[in-house]
């Protein structure tokens, strides 16, 4: 509270000496004459000085105030350095990680060409090793994109065209997982900016969560419309929706409810979006299912504020197929 | 006359060699392979009509086998099947340029309704499946 103190005291000071000051002004210029001369004196000398006053409140009161959100965004600096600093060394851990794993990995194969292939023991926990060596890989690729996010590539990307390039691969799945997907596109969407192999992730990801959220089977709907300067997408499903304890944490890195999960894809999607300039958030209810909903800026629209901030802006539209 | 060759590469035996048997009856022709490095060493003989391929394979990975065989080849259609269920698999496969990605365990006829449907796109259009990717990071 150092710096709400200081001005404060500083203030208190300055009204004292103003008092003081005062004091000696009605000393000095007391009337001798009439008592109504000294009362018109002392009047004015003392609403004076409650004038003064005020304005000196007034005038801390705004000091203290700017000093303290001064203190606070130093403050949030220094933490988001301190974060970005430990993003850089858990980054560089995990490539440490990744050579010995590739080490590792070669080990694992000569491994393989040495044991006897009839030692049908040895030969399965040599499977094994190579399993959970492509696990801990997988792992370190999700936390390398979440930690040390490669520069984006950005283009004009349709979402329509990618959602159902996704629905198409994931068809068979959704299929198998009676989950009936399809797309709602409403007329005139824009396309919007962003690095498409990164989108298409968000997408992918909302779908696969969807799909383990209905194991009995249900619906998925990924819908698409334009809104002021945005393109909303949401993807819905019908399935047993997120306990509201889990619900503040879905966001964050780690965090995640699946025995095998890495916790990392729902993080990395609203690092996407809010790169983007987007938002993304959802509503849930147990039991009836759950909404994602993502806001991203058309392509007029980023193409606008680059131009304003004065950056190139964004490729054209890819070519129809 | 068959409808096409099929390589299907999966390091469980029992079930590639079912699996194969389900494809020969809907009047595909069938070559397996059990690991990464056989399934590379077919492929660079011969080109198939698809592709199934499983993510995790012995001595080279599913992904590995997909990107390394990509950059040959952009048009054959390339199925992948996994036990895991990581969205993050799925999307490297999709970002390598795999046209569909299936579960196991996978009911077959779902198999075989995945390669009639690949194999007619990638016939009709000439060009193959399409959703065939980008290069993948710097």
């Amino acid at each position: 509270m150092r710096h709400v103190k200081r001005p404060l005291a500083i203030v208190a000071g300055a009204v004292t000496l103003l008092v003081v000051i005062r004091i000696a002004v009605a000393f000095w210029a007391w009337p001798s004459g009439a008592p109504g001369e000294r009362l018109q004196l002392f009047r004015y000398l003392w609403i004076e000085t409650i004038a003064d006053i005020t304005i000196w409140l007034a005038a801390a009161g705004a000091i203290a105030w700017f000093a303290r959100r001064a203190a606070e965004v130093e403050s949030d600096r220094r933490r988001l350095e301190h974060l970005a600093h430990v993003a850089m060394l858990a980054g560089g851990l995990a490539h440490e990680v990744r050579n010995h794993l590739n080490a590792l990995g070669a080990y694992i194969s000569l491994l393989r060409k040495a044991a006897p292939s009839a030692d049908g023991e040895l030969v399965q926990g040599i499977e094994k090793l190579e399993h959970v060596s492509t696990g801990l890989d997988e792992l370190l690729t999700d936390f390398l994109t979440f930690a040390r996010p490669v520069k984006d590539q950005l283009e004009q990307v349709d979402l329509a065209k990618l959602a159902r390039e996704v629905i198409d691969f994931l068809a068979v799945d959704l299929e198998q997982s009676h989950v009936e997907a399809r797309v709602e596109v409403a007329p005139n969407v824009p396309p919007v900016v962003g690095d498409r192999g990164k989108l298409r992730r968000v997408i992918l990801n909302l779908l696969v969560n969807a799909r383990q959220a209905m194991p009995q089977g249900g619906m998925a709907i990924v819908r698409l419309r334009p809104c002021g300067g945005q393109v909303q997408l949401e993807v819905e499903d019908t399935g047993c929706g997120i306990p509201p304890e889990e619900q503040p944490r879905i966001f964050e890195a780690f965090f995640s409810t699946k025995d095998d999960g890495t916790g990392l894809g729902l993080a990395v999607a609203k690092r996407t979006i809010e790169d983007l300039g987007g938002q993304i958030g959802f509503e849930s209810r147990p039991g009836c299912g759950t909404t994602f909903h993502i806001a991203l800026p058309t392509a007029a629209e980023h193409e606008a504020t680059m131009r304003r901030l004065g950056r190139p802006c964004a490729q054209p539209p890819e070519p129809a197929v | 006359m068959t409808r096409g060759m099929i390589l299907l590469v999966d390091d469980d035996v029992a079930w590639s060699e079912t699996a194969a048997g389900v494809l020969r009856d809907a009047g595909f022709d069938v070559r397996v392979a059990h690991d990464g490095e056989q399934a590379a060493a077919l492929l660079g003989r011969e080109t198939p009509t698809l592709v199934v391929l499983d993510v995790h394979l012995p001595r080279l990975g599913g992904i590995q086998l997909l990107r390394d065989f990509r950059q040959r080849n952009r048009s054959t259609p390339v199925v992948m099947i996994s036990g895991d269920d990581q969205a993050g698999a799925q999307d490297r496969a999709l970002a390598e340029g795999a046209s569909a990605f299936l579960r196991k365990p996978l009911a077959l006829h779902l198999l075989v309704k995945a390669v009639k449907k690949h194999v007619e796109a990638a016939t009709s259009n000439g060009t193959g499946n399409g959703s065939g990717g980008e290069a993948c990071g710097t």
